[in-house]
């Protein structure tokens, strides 16, 4: 289904993406990270791709979390238990929202009007009002062809006041893929919103994605991203407390090995009273990876009683590993509180001698220190499932050899 | 007839220094199964040193003299190996460990001593019934079990967490370096009935402590000063007493 002011939308972000193009790190938002070898490979958007013999299926589920709604190279190909919808079946008024968020007259809007123009299907979802979700809402994003792939996810998620939902958004890789989703997600009065994203990609794989979140009175949103299998990754989250005593808390761990790179990059925009921000962003260094880490606040001038708080600690286990880190905060009003910290370490050795004298080898003391650094941030999901996911996930990471 | 089985622990005329400062200085000292050693001293005497080297700590360097574990030579051994060869040091200052619960920790610590051991791991249901038998000699609750390794637990707490520990691991030879200091009687009650639990003929102890008050509560079979890098005067329960009303002063001249 289309509508008038959605074709006039995509014209817009085609226009848009022709004046930016893909950012790269002349932008201030970019400084760190360079898409130069991303751009370089001749990708196919997945809106015009060959169809491929025998055409990919969507990877099995999770245990315990089923598929509300998978997707392959940007078409719907299952409906699990009929929660949410795909583009195609899309209201006037579902197609009217999109894009309500993305403000693409920023300077480093490349990516995300290349989203806006070339997504084929999205995935939408209301969550009425007062109703609480069992379990999550699971969107799972698959790309895979017989060329290298450009695909552009999109969603948007609505939650009506007070209700309650937690939101899994997967995205998996086969082959050569750039994966460049864009998520919208509205929250309403008192909402609760967890938001969870899994990127489990290949070494092949460039993963550059933007979550867009408005939240009005009372509403709390949490955000988990966790960063580890792609090349290269940029995961921005933006998050505007347009209500009073809104709350976000943004939680993230990347754990990087070999070449890989990602940089994380977040903005808070406080823009009313009683206003509260949390993040905690820890990395995880091996090999000769980089990691970055942007915490970017802004905390407006009617904002009386908003806190913010910010810790990104950083472990840098690899000789040739790198670390940037950079809070951003500008405050335009006296009567608030802000914290933020940064460190980049390594570990303790003190820590491990001691578990050495329990009879630990040296090589299983690191792994269950570093273990340890990264379960802080596990220790903050939301479903038991997910948690089962990413410890198996955190202890291949945390042991695969991967050449650097 | 002589005793033929080497003595747990024989340390002969052992130098150590710290960067270019000696610290230890003809040490001499020999624990066989089932005794009780307590080294006191005054400060600066070397008595951490001494518990810090025998576990394979970094940062000492080793100038002369031997020490033997069952007639193995000690120092030659990786610190883990000491751990699974049964050499357990109970620290003065146990670490934090934010993110790894308590029983994790342990649980991860015995099976490795156990694969070593050629045994079996112990699974988690027989290891939850061992570590709340054994808790209970210290007063840890399931609470505190759950909580990460001495992650926000007062000085106390830590010290009996030790105690858990070493009952957990059953080492050969127990070292305590001061683990009364810091310590409220409450605690310092909990933490030697915890230690007079584990004694029996196999096991050894080397209590290391600056007070007479711990020892008050464990009766060690034979207490040692010393002063200057060296054992300057040996004898009985009484000598604690002795050096509790008397101080160190007397002694450090000898050395």
């Amino acid at each position: 289904m289309t509508s008038a002011s959605s074709s006039a939308r995509r014209v817009e972000a085609r226009a848009r993406f022709t004046a930016l193009g893909v950012p790269d790190r002349h932008l201030e938002a970019w400084k760190y990270t360079s898409t130069r070898a991303a751009v370089d490979t001749p990708w196919v958007e997945t809106s015009t791709a060959r169809p491929v013999a025998g055409s990919p299926t969507l990877p099995p589920e999770l245990p315990g979390l089923p598929t509300d709604l998978g997707f392959v190279n940007g078409l719907p190909v299952s409906r699990g238990v009929g929660r949410g919808r795909s583009g195609a079946e899309a209201s006037a008024a579902e197609l009217d929202a999109l894009g309500g968020l993305v403000d693409l007259s920023q300077p480093h809007a490349g990516l995300w009007a290349l989203n806006g123009a070339e997504h084929d299907a999205f995935a939408t979802f209301d969550v009425p009002a007062e109703n609480v979700l069992p379990g999550a809402f699971v969107l799972h994003w698959h790309t895979e062809g017989a060329e290298p792939l450009r695909d552009h996810p999109r969603t948007l998620i609505r939650v009506g006041a007070n209700a309650r939902v937690v939101i899994v958004e997967r995205f998996t890789a086969q082959g050569r893929a750039w994966v460049n989703p864009v998520t919208e997600l509205v929250l309403g009065p008192g909402a609760q919103v967890e938001y969870v994203r899994l990127q489990a990609q290949g070494a092949d794989t460039v993963h550059t994605s933007a979550v867009f979140a408005r939240l009005d009175r009372d509403a709390t949103l949490v955000t988990h991203e966790y960063a580890c299998g792609a090349a290269l990754t940029r995961a921005e989250v933006h998050v505007q407390l347009a209500g009073p005593g809104a709350t976000c808390r943004l939680n993230g761990l990347y754990v990087l090995d070999g070449k890989r790179h990602a940089d994380l990059y977040t903005r808070i925009r406080h823009e009313a009273p009683h206003t509260t921000s949390e993040e905690l962003y820890k990395g995880v260094l091996r090999g000769n990876a980089r990691g970055v880490f942007t915490g970017n606040i802004y905390m407006g001038p009617g904002v009386r009683g908003a806190s913010t708080r910010q810790e990104n600690p950083n472990l840098l286990l690899g000789d040739g590993a790198h670390v940037d880190t950079r809070p951003q905060l500008e405050i335009l009003h006296n009567d608030v509180k802000a914290f933020h910290g940064a460190t980049i370490g390594r570990l303790d050795p003190g820590a491990i001698f001691y578990l050495r004298s329990r009879g630990l080898s040296t090589e299983a003391a690191r792994l269950l220190l570093t273990g340890a650094f990264c379960n802080t941030v596990l220790d903050t999901l939301p479903l038991e499932a997910l948690r089962t996911h990413l410890d198996a996930w955190l202890a291949g990471a945390l042991t695969e050899d991967v050449p650097s | 007839m002589a005793d033929e089985t080497p003595p747990l622990l024989e340390i002969r005329d052992l130098h150590v220094q710290v960067e270019d400062k000696p610290i230890l200085r003809g040490l001499s000292l020999t624990i066989r199964a089932g005794e009780m050693h307590a080294v006191m001293g005054p400060n600066g005497a070397g008595k951490s040193t001494l518990a810090h080297f025998l576990s394979g700590r970094d940062g000492y360097t080793h100038t002369a003299g031997e020490v033997f574990f069952e007639g193995r030579d000690l120092l030659s051994m990786a610190p883990e190996e000491r751990a699974r060869a049964g050499v357990f040091l109970a620290f003065q200052y146990p670490i934090e460990i934010p993110g790894i619960s308590n029983l994790y920790f342990l649980r991860t610590a015995l099976n490795a001593i156990r694969r070593s051991q050629g045994a079996e791991e112990v699974d988690a249901a027989d290891f939850m019934k061992l570590v709340r038998e054994k808790a209970k000699l210290v007063d840890l609750t399931d609470a505190m079990l759950k909580r990460a390794v001495n992650d926000g637990f007062s000085g106390g707490e830590k010290k009996r967490n030790e105690i858990l520990q070493m009952a957990i691991l059953e080492p050969k030879l127990a070292l305590l370096d001061e683990t009364d200091s810091g310590l409220d009687i409450d605690a310092l009650g909990m933490v030697a009935r915890g230690v007079n639990a584990l004694r029996g003929p196999g096991r050894g102890f080397l209590v290391i402590t600056h007070y007479d008050r711990l020892l008050a509560h464990l009766e060690p079979d034979h207490v040692h000063v010393l002063a200057a890098g060296r054992i300057v005067r040996s004898g009985g329960r009484e000598l604690a007493r002795e050096l509790e009303q008397r101080g160190y002063g007397w002694l450090e001249g000898a050395a």
